[in-house]
């Protein structure tokens, strides 16, 4: 297996059976769409990186036990979600809105994208990045797993376990907020 | 267009799409990644986890549950060899105690019957050996003795003393009869017979208590299997004018015939005693031979009139054997008085 014409879920099942290569489908696929949740919630690179790592490493522990009950990027941002949360009770300081700018800024992104590139861009980008630094985690999280993960309302829910109306409350706060940091 | 309308505009899309405006611009945040390193990382931990998996798998191989229940078969039949042989045991004692229970119990069940509608001569008990009645009125102790009285058998005696071949014959010590516990119960509550059984009971008995009181008068021979029958007797006297109109009435005999009763009681072999000479199966097979002893009191003089029929037919053939047939003539004559209606064995019934 590993052939990309498998669904995510089908490729979980295989590496549940054994099969290395569709887990480094798996990866493949999801990887950059992980990290930069994990990154973007807790603005923190060690920590993302941390996080990252135990994500998989737990996706991997309980691979026998997957059962095809949701998407499985549902159930991977899950557990991130999960790791994130405890992340924040242990209280962990975070990066102030600066120190994100930096590591944002500094972070993977292609040169023809940096800001000093694309000025103009750039700007919109880190009113952003500013605006989600500014949210407050639940709707941050939320917005991040509409427009990272691509998650509908009841899957948002599913994960943060909290109702779809609350969700999408948390959702229209985070998109009045950073509408309006454009606005300004 | 306000703008209310369209930020519910534009949040529809962005609920509804993933190409909204904002969705498109979050996209053009530098696209961070996990290094090289954390890709490698991850990836060798899932091969070592599928390369531990196998291990894992064999710590449980499939002949286990196989072991386990060849195992649990085994322990099971060791317990069964162990414990089934002494349950079997148990079960075939209890049940031949039930029987010789039910076989002792039987005639005062079906006597007292047979003495409440029979006329006293009707000594047809001897014959229902093998066709016991089902037990509908509990049995007054001392009547099967009073009804089944031969009258030649109104002698004087006041013996009180067992004889000795009635210890051969345990079964009444040895197993208390229910029945006649249950007699006790009835006549301990006493009261008003509230049930048809009762009544009948009731009825039973007061005929029964006149019978007592003619075997006060006619001063019976008692008998050692009696024991128990007399102790319950004793039992009923004592509480008789508490619980027993009929009884009350005539409180004098019935006092005098508890002390009687008790007098008997006293001479009579412990239960245990008797219980302890002799096995359970021996008393199992006594037991219908108690039953028919039980019925037929001594009231001869001969000597083997204490005897069980079966016992004193055989020493009339031992007589026969050892050339005494003047004896055993005399005997087999007197075992016809006593029980005119025995089927007696072809070998002695023409006997002359």
């Amino acid at each position: 297996m590993g052939d990309v014409a498998y669904s995510d879920e089908k490729l979980m099942l295989a590496y549940a059976d054994g099969d290395l290569r569709a887990f480094d489908t798996l990866y493949a696929r999801n990887r950059g769409m992980l990290y930069r949740f994990i990154l973007r919630s807790i603005a923190d690179r060690a920590s993302a990186d941390e996080l990252f790592q135990e994500t998989w490493s737990r996706l991997i522990a309980s691979r026998e036990r997957y059962r095809v009950e949701a998407k499985f990027s549902t159930w991977l941002l899950q557990i991130a979600h999960n790791l994130v949360i405890d992340s924040f009770r242990r209280a962990r300081p975070q990066a102030g809105p600066e120190e994100t700018e930096n590591i944002l800024r500094d972070l993977d992104a292609p040169e023809s994208e940096r800001p000093e590139h694309v000025l103009g861009e750039f700007e919109q980008r880190r009113r952003l990045q500013m605006a989600l630094d500014a949210l407050p985690g639940e709707q941050r999280e939320a917005f991040l797993l509409r427009v990272e993960g691509a998650l509908g309302l009841a899957e948002i829910a599913e994960i943060t376990a909290v109702g779809q109306e609350t969700v999408k409350s948390r959702l229209r706060y985070a998109f009045a907020k950073i509408r309006e940091k454009f606005a300004e | 267009m306000s703008s209310n309308e369209q930020f519910e505009r534009e949040f529809k899309d962005f609920l509804e799409q993933e190409n909204s405006r904002v969705a498109a611009l979050y996209r053009k945040l530098p696209r961070a990644e996990p290094d090289a390193k954390l890709d490698a990382a991850v990836q060798a931990m899932a091969r070592r986890a599928q390369a531990a998996a196998p291990q894992v798998r064999a710590r449980t191989p499939r002949w286990i549950p196989v072991l386990s229940a060849a195992a649990v078969v085994t322990l099971a039949a060791g317990i069964a060899f162990r414990i089934g042989p002494t349950v079997w045991q148990e079960r075939q004692t209890g049940q031949l105690q039930k029987s010789a229970a039910e076989n002792k119990v039987s005639p005062p069940m079906s006597a007292p019957t047979a003495a409440v509608e029979k006329t006293p001569s009707d000594a047809d008990a001897f014959k229902d050996k093998a066709a016991p009645k089902p037990a509908v009125i509990p049995p007054p102790p001392a009547a099967p003795v009073m009804t089944n009285a031969a009258p030649a058998a109104r002698a004087p005696s006041r013996t009180v003393q067992a004889p000795p071949a009635r210890v051969d014959a345990p079964t009444p010590q040895a197993f208390p009869s229910p029945a006649l516990e249950q007699e006790k119960k009835s006549v301990e509550t006493g009261g008003a017979a509230a049930s048809a059984n009762d009544a009948v009971r009731a009825q039973a008995k007061g005929e029964l208590d006149e019978q007592v009181l003619d075997r006060k008068r006619d001063q019976p021979v008692q008998t050692a299997p009696e024991a128990p029958t007399l102790k319950l007797r004793a039992e009923r006297a004592a509480t008789a004018p508490a619980t027993e109109p009929a009884a009350s009435a005539a409180p004098p005999p019935a006092r005098e015939e508890a002390a009687a009763a008790q007098a008997e009681l006293s001479s009579a072999p412990p239960p245990a005693q008797a219980a302890s000479s002799g096995t359970a199966a021996e008393s199992t097979r006594a037991a219908p031979a108690a039953k028919t002893a039980h019925l037929a009191p001594v009231r001869s003089k001969d000597p083997n009139a204490s005897l069980y029929p079966e016992h004193w037919l055989a020493n009339i053939r031992t007589m026969l054997r050892e050339n005494r047939h003047d004896e055993a003539l005399r005997s087999l004559a007197e075992f016809r008085k006593m029980y005119p209606d025995y089927h007696l064995p072809d070998d002695l019934r023409d006997l002359k």
